[in-house]
């Protein structure tokens, strides 16, 4: 069963992300900056060069790293080393520069950017705020500093600073959206919280009940159409057995809820968990019902026929089916047990997957056919398909 | 849609209501970018209509993308986010050649900035596969369009100003693609954590499940049938008199089983129930669940109740004909043999009746493979097909 809960709402997985994305933009800012520098054909001193490309390989390094701890003291050092990297990188860069470079130049522009994305991985708003621009304010410092030391003409950084205030928009919106998307979801989390928790009781209620009816209701009738006189072993033993339910239906309820763990267990153990898993990987819903449990009475090398039958007709369903949802059920036939693979997708009409060997039911079909089951489909294209995979309870495992 | 590979915003449709306000903002930027360098650079301009045209391609494009990211609505498709992201493409390309021949420096063209951004909003509606393709078309476009303007310029200034046109491409285009791969895997494995804890806690609910036991019919069960059990053992003989209370016990817990059976629980939680063909048979736990949880919420709104909801089951439109009285506009999309729903929460006119209930839509869109809410003035219209 799958949860019906919202999965993100705090926006750790959201911020995990930004952070990884974040760290691509500052690496090709900073890799942009260096191809740059060869373009323009600016001329480091030989014994600069070195430098400069540490100070940008620092400065890429810290960013990467402020990205990816949490630690505010942390971030707050590695943002400086960061401002080091940059200095040390611009001071060399604008060493031979002649007096028509500005400090705005686009060589300095980009890795300021490239320190200033380091906030979008903040646990708040605040906290996003303050990282940005404590990350634009030191590359810039770092880039005027170095830039005045060799004689560069100062001029404001206009479209560092329209990044940085581009980026502290997006931040406070981003943030104001995840505080919209939050709104009631509290509510919303206890109400299907405290919902399907009432849901699984009165399913596990409805199924005790079910049982007792339908045994009581057998029994009346049993009774009602055996002839007077003294009663039978038969009737003493249901009557015993009738009263004790009746009178303690907690009994009831442990066998069906055991009957539940029993089921999910078997699921585990009989191989057909991770294919469930593995197509849900696949973004493909299952719901499995009838008794998983019967595949555990089927020899070793026959289950896993069965089962990697099943993998691949739920793989069809991934790639053909166009449905996000599908059914495996087990069942137990007179002479055989049984897997049907249902969806609810497009389907198709038989003669249109006629066709050359290779298809991958022909594959499936093998499987089965090989260990001497058979295997039918039904499909109305717009109605989905059914594929029934069944193997004779002779190669079960008790003669296996 | 393939079944493999989901966008996060199907798999958890509350980012789509911070991945809309995104957009806008993301949109507002990318429209105030461009006519902030437009006018900044007028001399660069060579033929107005064009760079109108671009505008207008932009706007739309923008635009396209708030009205597709509407949280009320399943998702933004490949098809709607193909439409906008073609439109801001050609608007990049109309505004480089309106300004051909003319175009000193490609830093100030606001093309590649605006077809970055709507790369970077990307992130939350398409795969990751679908990203990368398209930011390695929007660079190929932007080089192109870039080697336009610079085609005299020698090698080195050619890569000096690709590099810059394509740096903010390639850089955000690449961060949407890996945003959408980590949090698609997080949201995966969080999803799969979260199944694992509950699977787990059920059996913390035997009391529970005990106490509702007793709580349904089966103490008509014990009140009746036990006395008789217990006295038929103690004689141990069958009479003719047993015999016909045996019959009658049995005919009477039979048409309290139909009885039961026809009960449906979501029934109490509204107002209007209208399922002529037992559908709610149908929904799954999940689906009850979610439809359980925002009628709840609904009816706990203050001053509202269960009697101001409705529900109402069907086949193909004939929910949506029904008790919403024309709100299903969509219901000829759906294939006659689908299952629909319609969920109606009617409001007074004092309170918006959309207020807050975003997150309840999402909540419904994890359920139930299509959705669609229609706010009108005084109530809400949910459609759902399962």
């Amino acid at each position: 069963m799958s949860l019906v809960l919202p999965t993100d709402v705090e926006g750790v997985l959201t911020g995990r992300a930004l952070g990884r994305a974040a760290i691509w933009v500052s690496s090709v800012f900073l890799l942009s900056t260096f191809i740059l520098v060869l373009a323009f054909g600016i001329v480091v001193p030989q014994a600069g060069v070195p430098l400069a490309l540490t100070g940008l390989a620092v400065a890429g390094l810290a960013v990467a790293w402020a990205l990816l701890v949490s630690h505010p003291w942390g971030v707050l050092g590695l943002m400086l080393v960061a401002g080091l990297g940059l200095f040390l990188f611009a001071f060399q860069v604008s060493l031979d520069l002649g007096p028509t470079w500005r400090s705005d130049s686009i060589i300095f522009t980009m890795p300021k950017i490239a320190i200033t994305v380091v906030g979008v991985d903040g646990r708040s708003l605040l906290s996003s705020l303050l990282r940005s621009t404590i990350g634009f304010v030191l590359a810039s410092v770092a880039v005027q500093v170095a830039t005045r030391m060799n004689g560069l003409v100062f001029s404001f950084d206009l479209p560092s600073i329209c990044i940085w205030f581009g980026i502290v928009i997006l931040l406070a919106m981003l943030w104001y959206g995840r505080s919209r998307a939050k709104r009631g979801v509290s509510t919303m989390q206890a109400a299907a919280a405290v919902e399907e928790r009432v849901t699984e009781r009165s399913r596990v209620a409805a199924e005790a009940s079910a049982v007792l009816h339908d045994t009581v209701l057998d029994d009346l009738l049993a009774l009602s159409l055996s002839p007077p006189g003294p009663l039978v072993d038969e009737h003493r033993a249901f009557l015993a057995k009738d009263i004790a339910s009746l009178a303690h239906p907690g009994l009831l309820v442990d066998e069906v809820m055991n009957r539940g763990i029993g089921d999910a267990e078997a699921l585990e153990a009989s191989g057909l968990a991770p294919i469930i898993r593995s197509a849900g990987n696949r973004g493909l819903q299952v719901v499995v019902s009838g008794e998983p449990r019967l595949l555990l009475e089927l020899d070793p090398r026959v289950r896993g026929e069965f089962l990697g039958a099943a993998d691949q007709a739920l793989s069809n369903v991934s790639r053909h089916a166009g449905t996000l949802f599908a059914e495996v059920a087990v069942a137990s036939g007179s002479q055989s047990i049984n897997l049907v693979v249902t969806d609810s997708g497009r389907g198709f009409a038989a003669r249109t997957r006629r066709g050359a060997p290779g298809r991958p039911e022909l594959s499936l079909r093998r499987r089965i056919e090989d260990v001497d089951g058979t295997v039918v489909v039904w499909s109305t294209p717009g109605q989905g398909t059914s594929v029934l995979m069944s193997v004779p309870v002779a190669r079960c495992g008790a003669d296996g | 849609m393939s079944a493999s590979g989901r966008t996060a915003q199907e798999i958890d449709p509350l980012s789509g209501i911070t991945a809309r306000i995104f957009a806008m903002a993301v949109g507002c930027v990318a429209v105030i970018s461009a006519t902030t360098l437009t006018l900044l650079n007028p001399q660069e301009i060579g033929s107005p209509p064009l760079m109108l045209l671009a505008f207008v391609a932009l706007v739309a494009g923008f635009g396209h993308l708030v009205w597709a990211a509407d949280p009320f609505r399943r998702t933004v498709t490949r098809a709607r986010y193909g439409i906008t992201y073609g439109l801001v493409l050609v608007a990049a390309v109309l505004e480089s050649l309106a300004q051909l021949g003319r175009d000193t420096d490609v830093r100030n063209d606001w093309g590649p900035i605006a077809v970055a951004l709507v790369l970077m909003v990307s992130g939350s509606y398409r795969r990751p596969r679908e990203i990368v393709v398209g930011t390695v078309i929007a660079a190929l476009v932007v080089a192109g369009t870039t080697v336009l303007h610079s085609g005299t310029v020698g090698l080195a200034g050619l890569v000096g100003a690709t590099t810059m046109s394509g740096t903010l491409v390639v850089a955000l285009g690449g961060g949407a693609a890996i945003f959408a791969a980590s949090l698609i895997a997080g949201l995966r494995a969080e999803r799969r954590r979260s199944d694992d804890v509950r699977r787990n806690r059920n059996v913390r609910d035997r009391r529970r499940a005990i106490e509702e036991f007793l709580g349904t019919d089966i103490e008509a069960l014990r009140r009746e049938v036990l006395p008789f059990f217990r006295d038929l053992k103690l004689r141990d003989a069958l009479t003719d008199g047993d015999r016909q209370q045996a019959a009658e016990l049995a005919r009477l817990l039979r048409s309290s089983l139909a009885r039961r059976l026809a009960d449906e629980p979501l029934e109490g939680l509204v107002g209007v129930f209208d399922d002529p063909l037992l559908l709610a048979a149908a929904l799954n736990t999940e689906q009850r669940t979610a439809l359980r949880t925002v009628l709840s919420h609904f009816a706990g709104l203050p001053g509202r109740s269960a009697s101001d909801l409705s529900l109402v089951l069907g086949r193909g439109g004939v929910a949506g004909g029904g008790a919403a009285g024309g709100a299903a506009d969509g219901a000829a999309d759906l294939p006659a043999e689908r299952m629909t729903g319609e969920l109606v929460a009617a409001f007074g006119a004092e309170r918006g009746p959309t207020a807050g209930i975003a997150p309840f839509v999402g909540l419904m869109q994890l359920a139930f493979p299509h959705v669609d809410a229609h706010p009108t003035r005084d109530a809400i219209v949910i459609r759902f097909d399962f």
